[in-house]
């Protein structure tokens, strides 16, 4: 037991939410007692979306609980499919439902519904929502993605975005268009954006830029394996990594490295005298590994604080 | 004259559904209880659901340390029982020892220690025993599987009544937790009635002593509070129905109905009450402006539905279509329902989707819906109110009665103001 006063990571079905809004197409049957709810307000408050998750909670009580749960995690199911009418679902359990042990996956697989059933083990009281998120895309890309035949244009993947990230779509348009300059189009970005039928060709890309290890690098290592798709370990973020990230895909694709670099301020503002202030000025950095790496990376050589 | 033509909406059919429901757990509550108990922590033993709920819901910003916090289960809880208590003790030890504030601890279940059966009643009378006297630890449920939202509070009322002393004195107590700017109006109108000693439950401290007892006569502030009723009534005390104190009528009726329990004559009532009822009348016929002949649709939220839907009805001049209630409890809201008229859908419970399907059908002027549905309605044409608002904002009384109808007209207002279309 471990006195908590806050938190900003949620639990893991929390991750699992934000790679099933992410997405189109899917929907979340998510065993969960009343009140797991509120979640759904992270994405239709503080991100504004102005859809409902695609996640459909049992919300059990009390007295379900001296009943059947499992019925009514079935019933919930079957309402969920005829009413959405998903290419495919995510079953799985909240942390209450996990110790009630209905086995949400083998309920689903067993009630002969025509669309993949992808079920979710994630241990709530283990782990946390960057968790669930990279097992869910995970599970999703192990479950749909299947080798096929690649563009004749050099193309990549997107791998990492989700709901609820932090200036996700920022990046993907950065990073297309960084791309695009070399010649590289993209081939699909997942889970953001991402239907279970994109999903299926995921392998038709020459490579998979990761771009946040968080969430998608299960996945990429899974790609890399099963689906021959090399993946990029440079993360975009800050004028270096950016560089390196570029020289990465020209390995890779044997591209030239194309840098536009008319619209990069960042060198000139740390240069400019009035930055001298920033000298040696101390900075505390917050934030999960990928930024926080990122912006210590920035806040030292690129902008000449101590870290 | 009565009129005989008017049938209300207690002899109205109610809708029971059941399914998903979009209602927050009771542990909500503490976001407001820890603020109105400044000598309270709330410690609620349960997962990182509960602690991210928490954050979330109470959007908290740190700027000192808060007096609520989750004891996260962890694994090896689960496997034992006996090391959960231990565990358990070990971090109310530590949290103690940290903050001498402290002077009633509440010990909150949740949906994962009630699965495991973690006795927290049990912990409750270990620890009081051993923090006695200065520290007080009680115990009460938030978990999502008893409670929705301000069953919080409820539960955490019901679990103060055994402790309040006994009494036999003839007193008023005034029940549910209101900001303190209202209290003090509340409490002057009493006083200035006539009508005491007046005490209110929960007291902003422990110090504070709320007695009890065969000649103790209460009053509810909210209708979510069916438990603390009952355990009122247990206790002897003598509950005084009444229509709950929005706008100048409810007020009024409030006010009214305890008037007569403790003698106050028509005169006095009015000199009192004449001036504060027209202004707030005042403010409410301004503010509902644009409310007027507008229709409106409750999502069931926080269970103030029945009450506010009596206020825009009755005060404001609007049509319900429907009045949804996580729960509808007729001993406290009975009277708000006689004032009704039939014609909207009362509904108990939820099944989400079947409720938005006839939200998308009827598209009422002014739909109220909790903050997971809000954005969505409003992507789909609808005006929509955040019920969360009602809870967290000062509505009761007089003073407040113009804003109540204002928090109403906003989102009307809002919508005629903006102009997004292109200028020719």
């Amino acid at each position: 037991m471990k006195l908590t006063v806050w938190t900003y990571e949620g639990p893991p079905h929390v991750g699992a939410m934000r790679v099933a809004t992410g997405m189109t197409g899917l929907h979340y049957v998510l065993h969960a007692p009343q009140g797991d709810t509120y979640a759904d307000l992270l994405f239709t408050m503080i991100e504004r979306r102005d859809h409902r998750p695609p996640v459909t909670f049992t919300t059990f009580q009390a007295r379900d609980l001296g009943s059947d749960t499992a019925n009514l995690f079935k019933t919930s199911c079957k309402e969920a499919y005829e009413r959405f009418k998903p290419q495919a679902m995510i079953v799985g359990s909240s942390c209450t439902a996990e110790l009630i042990q209905d086995d949400p996956g083998g309920l689903a697989e067993n009630m002969g519904l025509d669309v993949p059933i992808i079920p979710l083990e994630l241990p709530s009281y283990q782990r946390k929502e960057n968790f669930g998120a990279d097992e869910t895309f995970f599970q999703i890309v192990r479950h749909l993605a299947k080798p096929c035949e690649k563009t004749k244009q050099i193309s990549c993947n997107l791998i990492g975005p989700t709901a609820l990230g932090f200036r996700h779509r920022d990046d993907i348009e950065e990073i297309s268009g960084l791309l695009s300059d070399m010649g590289v189009s993209i081939n699909v970005v997942a889970p953001m954006g991402s239907s279970p039928e994109d999903i299926q060709k995921l392998g038709s890309a020459h490579f998979n830029v990761l771009m946040y290890p968080e969430t998608g690098e299960s996945a990429a290592r899974w790609m890399e394996r099963e689906l021959g798709l090399p993946f990029t370990k440079s993360i975009p973020i800050g004028v270096g990594a950016t560089r390196d990230f570029l020289n990465e895909v020209s390995q890779i694709t044997a591209l030239d490295a194309v840098v536009d670099e008319s619209r990069l301020r960042l060198p000139w503002y740390s240069a400019s005298v009035d930055s001298t202030y920033l000298t040696g000025k101390r900075v505390f950095i917050f934030g999960d590994g990928t930024h926080a790496m990122a912006a210590a990376r920035i806040a030292r050589d690129e902008m000449g604080f101590e870290v | 004259m009565p009129d005989v033509s008017f049938t209300s909406c207690a002899q109205a059919p109610v809708l029971k559904e059941r399914g998903q429901r979009e209602v927050f757990c009771g542990l909500t509550s503490i976001i407001w209880l820890h603020r109105k108990m400044q000598d309270a922590f709330f410690l609620v033993v349960g997962s990182r659901t509960c602690a991210h709920l928490l954050q979330s819901a109470a959007g908290v910003m740190i700027f000192a340390e808060p007096r609520f916090g989750t004891a996260i289960l962890e694994e090896t809880d689960l496997a034992g029982l006996a090391d959960a208590h231990q565990e358990l003790d070990r971090e109310v030890d530590r949290l103690l020892s940290r903050r001498p504030d402290i002077r009633q601890l509440f010990l909150v279940g949740s949906c994962p220690s009630e699965v495991i059966k973690l006795d927290l009643s049990k912990a409750a009378e270990r620890l009081s025993q051993k923090y006695a006297p200065s520290v007080r630890v009680l115990n009460f449920t938030g978990s999502g599987i008893e409670t929705t939202f301000t069953q919080g509070e409820d539960e955490c009322l019901t679990a103060m009544v055994p402790m309040l002393n006994e009494s036999s004195d003839r007193q008023l107590l005034v029940v549910g937790a209101l900001p303190d700017v209202v209290e003090d109006q509340m409490r002057s109108l009493l006083d200035a009635l006539g009508i005491g000693p007046v005490s209110v439950l929960p007291a902003s401290s422990a110090g504070n002593t709320v007695s009890v007892g065969p000649n103790t006569y209460f009053a509810m502030t909210q209708p979510f509070l069916g438990e603390t009723h009952s355990a009122l009534l247990r206790r002897g005390a003598e509950h005084i129905p009444a229509p709950f104190p929005f706008g100048a009528e409810g007020t009024t009726a409030w006010l009214r109905a305890i008037a007569d329990k403790f003698g106050v004559s028509d005169d006095k009532f009015e000199g009192v009450v004449s001036a504060p009822r027209a202004r707030a009348q005042k403010a409410i016929a301004q503010a509902s402006e644009v409310l007027k002949n507008k229709s409106v649709f409750f999502f069931p939220d926080s269970q103030l539905e029945i009450p506010l839907a009596r206020f825009l009805t009755v005060e404001c001049g609007m049509t319900a279509l429907e009045v949804g209630t996580p729960f509808l409890h007729r001993p406290l809201v009975g009277p708000d329902l006689e004032l009704m008229s039939q014609g909207p859908v009362i509904s108990e419970g939820q099944d989400v989707d079947l409720q938005l399907d006839r939200a998308l059908q009827q598209r009422a002027d002014l739909t109220v819906c909790g903050l997971g549905l809000a954005n969505p309605l409003e992507a789909a044409g609808l005006t929509t109110k955040w019920a969360i608002e009602l809870v967290f904002t000062p509505v009761h009384f007089y003073e407040q009665a113009g804003d109540l109808a204002g928090l109403f007209s906003r989102p009307l207002r809002r919508r005629a103001i903006l102009r997004q279309e292109a200028a020719e």
